[in-house]
């Protein structure tokens, strides 16, 4: 199809006179356009700038001007303009090619998409231009492939942009350098629209993880300082020439990578087929360049995700197997560094990246296989146009400008630290440094040392996958093992840890320590847009420094510690959506209230994962700190703030709905809320006021921050007293629930802290308040009783603080420096055997059931001496737990002397009681056992006690079973013992031998003989069965009315598996399905008002062009039928 | 808004305050104690077995004495037991017996076992069985209880190392591990350990035999105490009496594990050719200052003044209520011991050296069991009970004695209590057992002695339960057919599912 000539013969010719000078720019800045006059654009092919070099450059090639370069003779280029509803400066767009003195230049240009057809204007400027219409938009790539068309018709391709005007011999120096280098890739010096002066893109600069960046600064001028050709790692697509041949047989672009990143690739594949991609000065072109206002995408987003696409696809194998994982490595770090700096937008665009880069794998493959074909160099060819070091790594420091130069990063945050420095108050610049200080220092000897497994802070059982598998297999290690979908936690945690390459220590360290950072974090950014660093150093100060989380952290309460970490983010979210004062700024742009809700739900199952009742308790202080703007007169915002937080736990719920649905059906009301009976220490209502309950004893100290958020209800006005009696109401709250439930003896497990929480953050509110009053309504204000009591809640504040600064010394808020698992560790490893942990339900590592008899003792299950944190959440157990409970109690009152009997065919072969959450030397007793408990267990005859450290007795169990055992010989009555008096009249047997393996889990294969019973210490569930090699299934009977015994036909291989219920896994379902949406609903970009572009996902075979899509062809000079073009 | 403010912070202050006010104090752990009696006790129900110890086998005669264990099934269906035997090397191959409902099982473990020098372990699914061991030979018997735990601290408050005294501790440790014992001896002026009795080793599942009366020579009272280094063990001591300078006799003693401040005696008696003394051990560091109080049967309203013993730190005292002028010369009574609190432990030693004073008038009724037993020589201790309890097992007896076994019951609370008490005996059906139910009447701090009823069929054994609506404590007194013997001690306080025994409150006879 031939193209006819696209201007006349007339406008052809070469220009006749050059810039007088290197600095003479082919734009005369009097011609350029100002703002809203984007269309009134002057000549825009006016002369360009040539040099000495470059001629005899052109010389050598023939490419001189005397030589005629330009008319017939020379290779046509067809120009492909991809245009989507350009505005005014489109036919600037359209005549700078019109005018372009290369003989040889056609122009197609494809509508991807407009809402309105351009093919009039087209026709307008360019009558004998080509149109391809495209009804989709499917990005950038998909429709510059639309070039594939055409490579037959010229052996160069120039793609561009339709906001670009390109000097009158772009196309010229482009083509005389694809010659001049042998360049397969040509890329234009972009410069700015409206000021040519200003340099947009001389080339990019690629790193070893596919992040690119531009070679000039943003604003950097143009003193002819990129004025030598050069080979560059990429060129933009603005205005990009390229070789017909090489486009065909790489396929075009990636159309899965559709637009940010996709002119990286591409030459990166031009480079990997053994191309070269070349910078050419002389092709001058404007970019308007506003692309983000055009079309709102998340470039950062696209990007990363784009760049884990391309190292996965284009690295070459015998690099990929470092380079892979140490791009993943980065991307971690990257995601680590960008959550520690509060940049969680680009932390989650990270782990996007991450699982899409995994679920493309298949693709990835494909793509490989492709690349593998025209592969013609190796990367260490062109490793030295590599950027050296991380891009991404350096944007952690970047500016919100855009600066992308480290140096210019640590200016800019030199100047936001002088900023902050430089205000109004300096003592709450102080405070908020000291604060950090404080809370750094108290935590050094945590960031490394030891965190021992006591109360809640659990372990992470046998790792990533054994967590995972237990909620995949819906079988929990709770007890004797329970059908039941895990508490969200259980698979967070095992997920975390795959993510940290399987490292259960980080994990939980990160588990046990972040929540200081998180809830210290959301204090500071909870009156963030009030722009009151007062008021945030208030609050921030308030809400670290307070006891609650110090002595969570200290007394192993993870729950209070989420809750509490979660609280203020919860609390600033719901309250700036509901526009109440002092969280909104008028002018802050807002999500849906779909969006808003999705993401109120997702933070609440975040600690609902983790404590049920810590999301409620969230929930509730929210609901009540509504009062603040309800009595200031906002109610609509008081009331969008209830409903939020409503439809948030209601959301919540939802994600929780597996675990919730199991605690109400078989537990009790302390499996939902974690907090059990306890005969441990109760403090006063003065020591839960003043904080003294936990190692960082706050003692009169205490009482300061009280006084201190009392202030505000003296001398605060408007919502500023609102708030803060709001504030008052929810600790009065909290105290007065704590206390109820103190006086009961209710705050084992979660502890105080967890209910003291709201008090927390209404603490900080009102203290917050403090801060607000002081300068709105005390400043300028005569001397008087405001500033007094102002003066004397400030140094009541920073009075109460003197207790953490003394606790900081420690380094570990006092948390014990050892657990049990040191001396444990010296008896036995492993976990092919159970443990029973006796103890107070507040010093036990393990979510106990409460012993029968009224003796306060407690009782729970390990696998192993480890608990996990699975352990750490019950249901009611099940019979192995009542029988458990039976033979426990009757041995503590001497109702039997044969506890080992009942309790080793549960595999149980230790029995552990404890008075202190850690041994000495490192916890101090916390609550002794009853008397006489220690005697019962010495008195059994078939328990021996084996030494152990102070604070623990331990005891072996005689003859404790394996966890599956041949029990063929022992001749067990019919279905064990009815009974436990049956089983422990039974003479004592000797432990069977094991079967299936030894450790715990929910598959085991093994040889059986012929005729075996096998007995499997779990709680008896049809969901086992056990399958011989000729597939029958061996008959499942109960045995000693808990477990279960399997009896087996033939001999031979047999594989004891369990099999998840429907019914979890239609729970499972639902619980993904819900979080799938929630996270979608999140983590979507707010709609434009325009289309936005679709990430397409489709194979792509690069030896073939791209299929043809649904486009319609419009000659310009024949216009179809129903064309909106009038031909005149 | 002034208004308004105020309002605001009195509000919050008074929230706080009240606060305050609700939750005054910090409690430290409250520490409770198990319900676990330190004396031998029976399960009615709710346990899944029961578990006695047997630990004495000899009294230091160059024979070995017939050793019985008596197995009592107090409950309507027939009852099963395991009979696990330890000597002093590795235990024998156990053997099973079968104890009728409502009756009882004497099984010889020489016969059994076919060896002596045997300690037992009885176990049973049975939670009522009640299991007490005798040992016997022509001219002395005497038996007790068998312990149902064991412990690292066992008391004996009074034994003797006269002249024709052996004193013999067994120690039985049928744990998988060895057992480190000390025995500490308490005397009038002093306490020590002596080297004999330190760090006595007592290996696994095995027993050992100590003649403490050759290492603590010549005392007519003294008290030890055993204490485990190491493991646990049970301990029962053994007094033979060869009547070269006492009458003829053997008391058998579990011992005591744990101390309380009150102890009460159901039943004792004085009377011509009787001597009875009250021995307390003070095993604290503090002086303490008991109460002995003696109440005749019938006469709680006109009882005594009590006797007020002062006993230092880690020493004895005892009276001899025999010569007591402010205790009625003749007839039975009950003996409480209390203190201020202290925790002390307490025996009763009864020697009858003649028999009763013949009536002056011979027209008159011989002297029988409601006077004090019949008896011409014997010696007998008792423990006491700490607790009081709704139901008690009197083992079974052999009923045919002459003079009839008693039982003692005494109330130690200040409201009457009516006791039934029903015979076990299995030659009564159901019904016949119904009409042999009795019920009895005892007044306020009083006490009553029963005559253990005859078998329904001649040479059974004879037990009773006795039940009450309120707790009360029983002891009863065994006499032996063809025998001048006398073995007197504690019934065995029954558990049931819900409550067990009490642990005695402050008893004030008239309080």
């Amino acid at each position: 199809m031939g193209a006819p000539p696209t201007r006349p013969p007339e406008e052809a010719a070469i220009p006749e006179e050059r810039p007088n000078g290197p600095h003479d720019h082919p734009f005369e800045s009097s011609d350029l356009p100002v703002d809203g006059d984007e269309g009134a654009d002057p000549d825009p092919s006016a002369g360009f700038v040539w040099t000495e070099d470059d001629d005899a450059e052109d010389e050598r090639w023939g490419l001189t001007t005397e030589a005629g370069v330009v008319g017939t003779g020379v290779p046509p280029v067809v120009a492909v303009v991809v245009a989507r509803d350009p505005g005014a400066w489109f036919e600037d767009t359209l005549r700078s090619l019109a005018r372009q003195e290369y003989d040889e230049c056609s122009v197609v240009v494809v509508d991807n998409a407009s809402s309105t057809s351009i093919a009039e204007r087209v026709g307008r400027v360019l009558p004998h231009a080509r149109m391809v219409r495209r009804e989709t938009d499917d990005g950038f790539a998909a429709a510059a492939n639309e070039a594939l068309a055409f490579v037959d018709e010229a052996p160069f391709i120039l793609l561009c942009h339709d906001d670009v005007v390109l000097g009158r011999e772009a196309v010229t120096a482009l083509v005389a350098e694809a010659f001049r280098d042998n360049a397969a890739v040509v890329g234009a010096k972009l410069v700015d629209w409206r000021n040519p002066q200003v340099l947009l893109s001389v080339g990019l600069g690629v790193d070893d993880y596919g992040a690119a960046a531009e070679l000039v600064d943003p604003g950097e001028l143009d003193q002819s300082q990129h004025d030598q050709a050069r080979n560059v790692f990429a060129v933009s697509t603005a205005c990009m020439l390229l070789r017909s041949d090489l486009f065909r047989s790489l396929g075009g672009f990636r159309v899965d990578i559709p637009i940010v990143g996709e002119e990286v690739d591409f030459c990166w594949r031009t480079l990997i087929a053994g191309g070269t991609v070349q910078f050419c000065p002389k092709a001058v072109v404007r970019h308007r360049s506003r692309f983000d206002e055009r079309r709102p995408i998340d470039r950062d987003h696209l990007a990363v995700r784009h760049q884990t696409k391309m190292v996965l696809a284009n690295v070459e194998l015998r690099r990929a197997w470092y380079r892979v994982p140490l791009s993943l490595t980065l991307a971690l770090f990257h995601t680590v560094a960008s959550i520690l700096l509060g940049r969680f937008q680009r932390a989650g665009d990270d782990l996007s990246a991450l699982g899409r880069g995994l679920l493309a794998l298949p693709r990835t493959f494909s793509v490989r296989r492709s690349i593998r074909r025209f592969r013609r160099s190796h990367d260490r060819e062109f490793e030295p146009l590599r950027h050296r070091g991380s891009y991404r790594l350096a944007s952690l420091v970047r500016t919100d400008d855009g600066e992308n130069r480290l140096a210019a990063a640590t200016e800019g945050s030199r100047s936001y630290f002088r900023q902050l420095t430089s205000s109004d108050s300096p003592v709450a610049t102080a405070l908020v440094v000291v604060t950090a200080a404080i809370l750094f220092i108290g935590t050094r000897r945590l960031f490394t040392g030891e965190i021992p497994v006591m109360r809640e802070f659990v372990d992470g059982a046998q790792g990533a996958r054994a967590l995972l598998g237990e909620w995949w297999t819906a079988w929990r290690a709770a007890g004797l093992g329970e059908s039941t979908v895990p508490p969200p936690v259980v698979p967070g945690f095992g997920a975390v840890s795959g993510v940290l390459l399987g490292s259960v220590d980080l994990a939980r360290r990160l588990l046990v320590l972040s929540p200081l950072l998180i809830g210290g974090l959301g204090a500071w950014k909870l009156f963030s847009r009030s722009r009151s660093t007062a008021a945030r150093a208030a609050a921030v100060s308030a809400y670290a420094l307070a006891p609650l989380a110090l002595n969570a952290l200290g007394s192993g309460r993870l729950q209070a510690l989420w809750a509490w970490a979660i609280a203020p983010w919860f609390l600033r979210r719901v309250a700036a959506r509901a526009e109440a004062s002092p969280f909104t700024p008028p002018s802050v742009r807002r999500s849906g209230w779909f969006r808003h809700v999705a993401g109120n739900a997702l933070l609440l199952a975040v600690v609902g994962a983790i404590s049920p009742a810590g999301a409620a308790l969230v929930a509730l202080s929210t609901i009540l700190l509504a009062v603040g703007p309800f009595l200031a007169g906002e109610r609509r915002p008081a009331v969008r703030m209830v409903v939020a937080t409503i439809g948030g736990t209601v959301g919540a719920a939802a994600v929780l709905a597996p675990w919730l649905a199991a605690s109400v059906r078989s537990g009790d009301l302390s499996s939902v809320t974690g907090v059990w009976f306890g005969r441990m220490k109760t403090p006063s209502a003065a020591d839960l006021l003043s904080g003294s309950y936990g190692p960082v004893t706050y003692g009169y100290l205490g009482w300061g921050l009280l006084l201190a958020a009392l202030v505000p209800l003296l001398i605060g006005r408007s919502w500023r007293w609102t708030w803060a009696f709001a504030g008052w109401l929810v600790a009065l709250g909290s105290w007065a629930g704590t206390v109820a439930l103190v006086e009961r003896g209710w705050f084992a497990g979660a502890g105080v802290e967890l209910v003291l929480v709201p008090a927390a953050i209404g603490l900080s509110v009102a203290v917050a308040m403090l801060a607000f009053a002081f300068n709105e309504d005390v400043v300028g204000s005569n001397f008087g009783f405001r500033q007094i009591v102002s003066g004397v809640g400030l140094v009541a504040l920073l009075l109460s603080f003197v207790p953490a600064l003394v606790g900081a010394s420690d380094g570990r808020w006092y948390l014990p420096a050892g657990d049990y698992s040191r001396a444990l560790n010296l008896v036995a490893r492993g976990d092919d055997f159970a443990t029973l942990w006796v103890g107070d339900a507040d010093v036990l590592p393990v979510a106990g059931w409460e012993l029968s008899g009224g003796s306060g003792l407690a009782f729970g299950l390990s696998e192993g001496f480890e608990p996990t944190i699975t352990q750490r959440y019950r249901l009611d157990g099940g019979a192995p737990v009542q029988q458990i409970d039976r033979a426990l109690s009757a041995a503590m009152v001497g109702g039997t002397a044969r506890l080992g009997q009942a309790l080793a065919p549960m595999g149980i072969r230790y029995v552990l009681l404890v008075d202190r959450p850690a041994p000495e030397p490192f916890a101090p007793l916390e609550v002794p056992p009853p008397l006489g408990a220690e005697s019962a267990l010495r008195e059994q005859l078939d328990l021996d006690q084996i030494p152990l450290a102070p604070g623990a007795s331990l005891f072996q169990v005689d003859a404790a079973w394996p966890l599956r055992s041949n029990v063929t010989g022992l001749e067990l009555p019919g279905g064990g013992s009815a009974s436990l008096a049956e089983q422990l009249a039974s003479p004592a047997v000797p432990a069977p031998p094991a079967v299936l393996g030894l450790g715990p889990g929910t598959s085991f294969s093994g040889e059986l003989p012929a005729g075996a019973a096998v007995a499997q210490a779990v709680t008896a569930d049809p969901g086992w069965e056990l399958t011989a090699s000729d597939g029958t299934i061996a008959e499942r009977s109960d045995l000693f009315s808990w477990g279960q015994l399997f009896s087996v036909g033939p001999a031979g291989p047999a594989t004891l598996e369990w099999r998840t219920p429907q019914s979890s896994r239609g729970l499972q379902a639902a619980q993904v399905a819900v979080a799938i949406v929630l996270l979608a609903a999140v983590l979507r970009r707010r709609r434009a008002p325009v289309r936005r572009v679709r990430n397409v996902e489709r194979p792509v075979d690069f030896d073939k062009p791209a299929p043809r899509r649904d486009v319609q062809r419009v000659d310009l000079d024949v216009p179809p039928e129903n064309s909106p073009v009038d031909p005149t | 808004m002034r208004f308004v403010r105020l309002l605001a912070v009195l509000v919050v202050t008074a929230a706080v305050v009240g606060l305050l006010l609700w939750l005054p104090d910090s409690t430290p752990p409250e520490r409770v104690a198990l319900d676990r009696p330190t004396i031998p006790a029976v399960f009615e129900s709710g346990a899944p077995s029961a578990t006695w110890y047997c630990a004495a086998s000899s009294f230091g005669t160059p024979e070995p004495p017939a050793h019985e264990v008596v197995l009592t099934n107090s409950s309507g269906s027939s009852a099963s037991a395991r009979l696990t035997p330890f000597g002093e090397t590795a235990p024998a191959e156990g053997v099973t017996v079968d104890v009728p409902a409502n009756g009882a099982t004497t099984v010889d473990l020489a016969q059994t076992f076919l060896t002596t020098g045997l300690s037992i372990v009885v176990e049973s699914p049975a939670p009522g069985l009640v299991v007490e061991h005798r040992l016997s030979d022509a001219t002395a018997a005497d038996q007790v209880p068998c312990a149902t735990l064991t412990s690292d601290l066992w008391w004996f408050p009074a034994l003797n190392s006269s002249r024709g005294a052996t004193a013999l501790l067994t120690l039985f440790n049928p744990f998988p591990t060895d057992a480190g014992v000390d025995v500490e001896v308490v005397l009038d002026a002093s306490a020590r350990t002596p080297a004999e009795l330190s760090g006595i080793v007592v290996p696994p599942r095995s027993i050992k035999v100590v003649d403490v009366g050759a290492v603590v020579q010549r005392r007519d009272v003294f008290a030890i105490v055993v204490r485990s280094r190491s493991g646990r063990v049970v301990a029962e001591a053994t007094q033979f009496f060869d009547g070269s300078a006492a009458p003829r006799g053997l008391r058998m003693n579990v011992g005591v594990a744990g101390e309380s401040p009150r102890w009460v005696f159901a039943g004792g008696f004085t009377g011509e050719g009787v001597a009875e003394t009250a021995v307390v051990v003070n095993p604290g560091n503090e002086r303490v200052s008991a109460e002995i109080r003696v109440t005749p049967y019938g006469g709680s309203a006109t009882a005594p003044e009590p006797i007020v013993l002062d006993i230092p730190p880690l020493r004895y005292g005892l009276v001899d209520l025999s010569a007591e002028g402010r205790i009625p010369p003749i007839g039975y009574h009950s003996v409480t011991v209390e203190t201020d609190g202290a925790p002390v432990v307490a025996s009763l030693l009864t020697t009858i050296t003649g028999p009763p004073a013949a009536p002056a008038d011979p027209a008159a009724p011989a002297p029988d069991s409601s006077v004090r037993p019949a008896l011409g020589s014997g010696v007998g201790i008792a423990t006491g009970s700490p607790v009081a309890a709704g139901f008690w097992i009197v083992p079974a007896l052999d009923a045919s004695a002459v003079p009839a076994p008693v039982v003692f019951v005494h109330n130690p609370f200040s409201t009457p209590v009516n006791v039934a008490v029903v015979p076990i005996d299995a030659g009564l059906d159901p019904a016949a057992q119904s009409e042999a139910t009795t019920e009895v009447e005892i007044q306020a701090h009083d006490s009553v002695a029963l005559t253990v009823p005859a078998a329904s069929v001649a040479g059974q054994l004879v037990g009773l339960r006795l039940s009450a609506m309120a707790p009360f404590v029983a002891e009863r007194l065994v006499t032996y057919p063809g025998q001048d013997e006398l073995a007197t001690g504690s019934a065995v306080p029954g558990r049931s599912e819900r409550s067990g025994p009490v642990l005695l409150p402050a008893l004030r006879p008239n309080g």
